[in-house]
């Protein structure tokens, strides 16, 4: 159908490379985070791909004329449906027509890169160079610049390269008033060579993006790249107590060594291993309860120290190898837990579980309270009348799982508490929501709080976050990034992370 | 109940992969890439063809998904545009390779029960389409070509003998491709097999088409009555084993079963019997073999990849001294030749940018012939190398071989 905004629009991008036909705009209605929540689909009014930084502003420019929403999506999962419209508009779907590798920097550790570029193309170039960019917690199939920007899943590069936010080096972005505006790296065109902070000038790029709403799409973005190492290791033991992983966790985060450090607990990582839930529930009865897994990198001499110390502290505290001597275990080498490593999921294949997120909640808990929030959420479901009993869920709806991070030093960890079922029982999603909001409360009541986002609370500071909001009001006044709550409150908050 | 979430490819309704996509794709979109530690270079590292030419979303296995969720739900009705969407796809089938590890899900199959439900609905298939399924009611091929000049590419002399004489019980199925469109491959096979003196038959005016067209534009039932043909003569002959040229064929007989049909009979790829013999006999210096041409790189049919049938052509090619370049996407991830699942019959010019793509890449290797087995493919690459004025030869490992063999 053709209306004047469609009808610029072709004239913008070209007439090939936009649509408002039903049937291609259904493909950009849901992501994991519609499936999880059962949110209904819901689909742009257009949809155009761009090929260059001046169409990006023209498109942006025609949006604000119309005052109609626009969104940004790239590539990979999108965990937390920020790029699903809430009423229509103008989705710019930047990841096929902008992926260019621009620049490889080896001489200052940085690459240029365009957002359709994925960590997949990005690192299959670096490492010809002996250069990589940690994968923070996603599939390689992700967006470089928008995942980073989105803080990943865990907010991490990895253990030793430090936060997500800390791995820019500069954006381009265009705003929402059709102008460019460059911080970091671009920030001053007389002095290129040393503007590598990331940060300025103007409100910090970390706050361009999360649920309130993003300032303008971003059109390149430069990355550090570090040293790739000659050799990588990934020690997996197992513990049946939750007091004793979590020793062992922080032990091996306080000694300062791994990538890659977390443990994965319940159907966190069976998840990875079944393709049904009554083999899963099978897994989970006969299998420890929490898995360790560290991954390092670097020389020799240091991936074998590393490994050393690695497994001395496991075992001292109860940890069990079962991975050398059990070869099924190995199949977690190819999954997430081995791309802790600081390849990350680079190696990953088997990303997702059978089973889609349902109650949980990201914790920022010091070293030591890791096993009381552990233990509030297993009694949370585990005391309850309806989820405590075995018969009501005979698929292992509610099989508990939890990741850790350790981050900061080692002084707090993120850990992530989610039990995850079929999400079409409309039973098991009323109790899901119920339970949801007891856990939070019963948290609350331990002096815990569960975070939206995992690192946010550590990483935003609110009077930054004030600055961001009044520049956006200023760049954006009729609000065409962000048009709406994306989470109404009716709806539970899953608590789960982006991508 | 929990029998529920095992997902069998035998579960096989537009409804079951319908809340497959509810629950399971979660646009992860591994099914648009390599497998991702094998992305060697950045330019090869995405596998699906018609999302790389069209870009929406919409033309990648996980918009397909969508598709069928919206279209059974009433979201989007039948359209022009729906029909370029569901057809444009090669059932290459890259994208089901890896969404078995991520999201659990079958696109591929899922896609083909699309294509399916549009034939069932009178949606599709597309005029093309329907014109070669007239074509094989008619004549068994769905060229339009005559029945009676099916076998005219065979060497004079060779007649088809009694299979129940043949201890080995070999039949070849030359395939309607193979014996009207690229005749070199299935007389440079039967040269090959008669020097090695492998005895085999055919099925002479017995074979029809073995359905592959028909089954991968959704056409089932025709695809069923032709196919159910070839494997009651095949029966009757008392065949033992089906040699193949074409990864069509390959595909298409063994999943008979899917379709209700009971294989009576082995099916391997010719290169699957050769291979080891060849090697065998160069090894004991029973046969001469001369090097035909220096360099070659080698291109994996995706009917074939289904089947993880990647080294006997590739021990071939060593075999008889060629040096084998690898593409960047190879085995699982190699990239479609463009021609599969109906495509080039109605989308030519599509077909034949997805085979510049592909060619492009077996440039980046250094080699000016790309090798394969599959006489589509083949005849793809060859139209799209002639139409760009590309320096690259097409040949198929048999033709090699037999050039090998100085036949
Ligand atoms: S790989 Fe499977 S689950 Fe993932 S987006 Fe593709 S079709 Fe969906
Ligand atoms: S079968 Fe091939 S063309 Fe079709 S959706 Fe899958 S990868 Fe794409």
């Amino acid at each position: 159908m053709d209306d004047a905004i469609y009808n610029k629009l072709k004239k913008i991008v070209g007439p090939e490379w936009v649509s408002n036909d039903p049937a291609i705009l259904v493909s950009y209605s849901r992501d994991v985070g519609t499936l999880s929540t059962l949110r209904r689909p819901r689909t742009p009014d257009y949809v155009v791909i761009p090929s260059s930084v001046a169409e990006v502003q023209e498109t942006v420019i025609l949006a604000r004329e119309f005052k109609i929403p626009i969104y940004v999506a790239t590539t990979g999962v999108n965990t937390r449906s920020w790029h699903i419209p809430r009423r229509g508009g103008i989705l710019i779907d930047m990841s096929k027509r902008m992926k260019k590798i621009i620049e490889i920097d080896e001489e200052n550790f940085r690459a240029v890169v365009e957002p359709g570029v994925t960590f997949a193309m990005l690192n299959s170039e670096l490492q010809k160079r002996g250069l990589y960019v940690p994968v923070p917690g996603a599939p390689s199939t992700v967006s470089v610049v928008s995942n980073i920007i989105c803080h990943g899943i865990d907010n991490r590069g990895d253990n030793k390269v430090g936060w997500n936010y800390r791995q820019i080096l500069g954006y381009e972005i265009v705003m929402a008033d059709g102008n460019i505006y460059r911080i970091g790296t671009w920030s001053n065109e007389f002095d290129t060579e040393n503007s590598y902070w990331p940060h300025g000038p103007g409100p910090s790029a970390q706050y361009m993006s999360r649920p309130f709403g993003i300032m303008g799409v971003v059109t390149k973005g430069s990355v550090k790249c570090w040293p790739l190492g000659t050799e990588f290791r990934t020690v997996i033991s197992y513990f049946n107590d939750i007091d004793n992983v979590c020793k062992a966790l922080e032990e091996i985060a306080k000694r300062e060594i791994g990538h890659g450090l977390l443990f994965y607990a319940g159907h966190k990582y069976s998840s990875y291993a079944c393709d049904a839930g009554f083999s899963q529930y099978r897994v989970n009865r006969f299998s420890p309860e929490f898995m360790l897994a560290a991954s390092t990198c670097g020389t020799k001499r240091r991936v074998e120290y590393e490994e050393k110390i690695m497994r001395e502290i496991a075992r001292r505290n109860g940890g069990r190898f079962i991975s050398e001597r059990f070869p099924p275990w190995r199949i977690f080498d190819d999954t997430q837990i081995a791309s802790t490593a600081n390849m990350c999921s680079w190696g990953a294949i088997k990303y997702w579980g059978w089973r889609k997120p349902a109650i949980g909640a990201h914790v920022m808990c010091t070293m030591e309270t890791m096993p009381e929030v552990y233990k509030i959420f297993a009694k949370t479901i585990l005391e309850d009348e309806w989820a405590g009993n075995p018969n009501n869920y005979p698929r292992a709806e509610f099989s508990l799982g939890a990741i850790a991070h350790p981050a900061e030093g080692a002084h707090i960890c993120r850990l992530e508490i989610t039990s995850e079922g079929h999400t079409q029982d409309p039973v098991i999603l009323q109790n899901i929501a119920r339970l949801d909001a007891k856990l939070k409360e019963n948290l609350r009541a331990h002096g815990f709080y569960s975070s939206y986002q995992g690192a946010q609370p550590l990483t935003m500071n609110p009077s930054l976050v004030e600055v961001a909001f009044s520049f956006r009001k200023e760049v954006d006044p009729d609000d065409i990034f962000s048009p709406a709550t994306l989470f109404p409150a009716s709806l539970p908050n899953w608590g789960y992370a982006t991508t | 109940m929990s029998q529920d979430y095992i997902w069998p490819v035998t579960r096989y309704s537009l409804e079951d992969y319908y809340e497959e996509v509810w629950t399971h794709c979660v646009k992860c979109k591994y099914c648009q890439h390599v497998y991702l530690p094998d992305t060697v270079d950045h330019r090869f590292h995405y596998q699906c063809p018609s999302g790389e030419v069209f870009k929406f979303e919409a033309y990648y296995a996980s918009g397909r998904n969508e598709l069928i969720r919206a279209l059974l739900e009433g979201e989007v009705k039948w359209s022009d545009r729906v029909r370029h969407i569901i057809y444009t796809c090669t059932i290459c089938g890259a994208c089901e390779a890896w969404c078995m590890f991520s999201g659990r899900g079958y696109p591929l199959k899922a896609i083909e029960k699309l294509r399916e439900y549009a034939v069932e609905v009178g949606q599709g298939p597309l005029p093309a389409h329907k014109k070669f399924a007239e074509s094989v009611q008619v004549n068994h091929n769905p060229y339009g070509e005559p029945h009676q000049n099916r076998f005219a590419w065979l060497p004079s002399g060779f007649a088809p003998r009694d299979v129940s004489l043949i201890e080995s019980g070999v039949v070849y199925f030359v395939g309607c491709t193979t014996s009207y469109r690229r005749m070199e491959i299935a007389q440079a096979t039967v040269k090959v097999l008669e020097h090695l003196e492998i005895p085999f038959t055919v099925m002479d005016g017995e074979e029809w088409c073995c359905g592959s067209p028909l089954f991968r534009t959704g056409q089932v039932k025709g695809g069923v009555e032709t196919l159910a043909h070839n494997i009651e003569v095949l029966r009757k002959m008392k065949a033992k084993k089906l040699i193949v040229s074409c990864a069509g064929c390959y595909k298409t007989f063994r999943e008979a079963p899917r379709y209700g049909l009971k294989l009576p009979l082995e099916v391997i790829h010719v290169t699957q019997l050769l291979a080891p013999l060849i090697k065998e006999l160069a090894g004991k210096g029973k046969i001469k073999l001369k090097r035909p041409i220096e360099k070659s790189t080698y291109h994996d049919p995706c009917h074939l990849r289904l089947f993880r049938m990647f080294e006997p052509p590739r021990e071939i090619l060593r075999a008889i001294g060629i040096d084998l370049a690898e593409m960047p996407r190879n085995r699982l991830n190699s990239f479609c030749c463009g021609y599969g699942g109906g495509v080039r019959a109605e989308f030519k010019d599509y077909a034949l940018q997805v085979a510049s793509m592909r060619l492009e890449e077996a440039k980046s290797t250094g080699a000016n012939v790309i090798a394969s087995i599959c006489p589509f493919c083949k005849h793809n690459f060859l139209e799209t190398a002639g139409v760009l004025g590309l320096n690259m030869k097409t040949y198929d490992v048999m033709e090699l071989l037999a050039k090998a063999l100085g036949l």
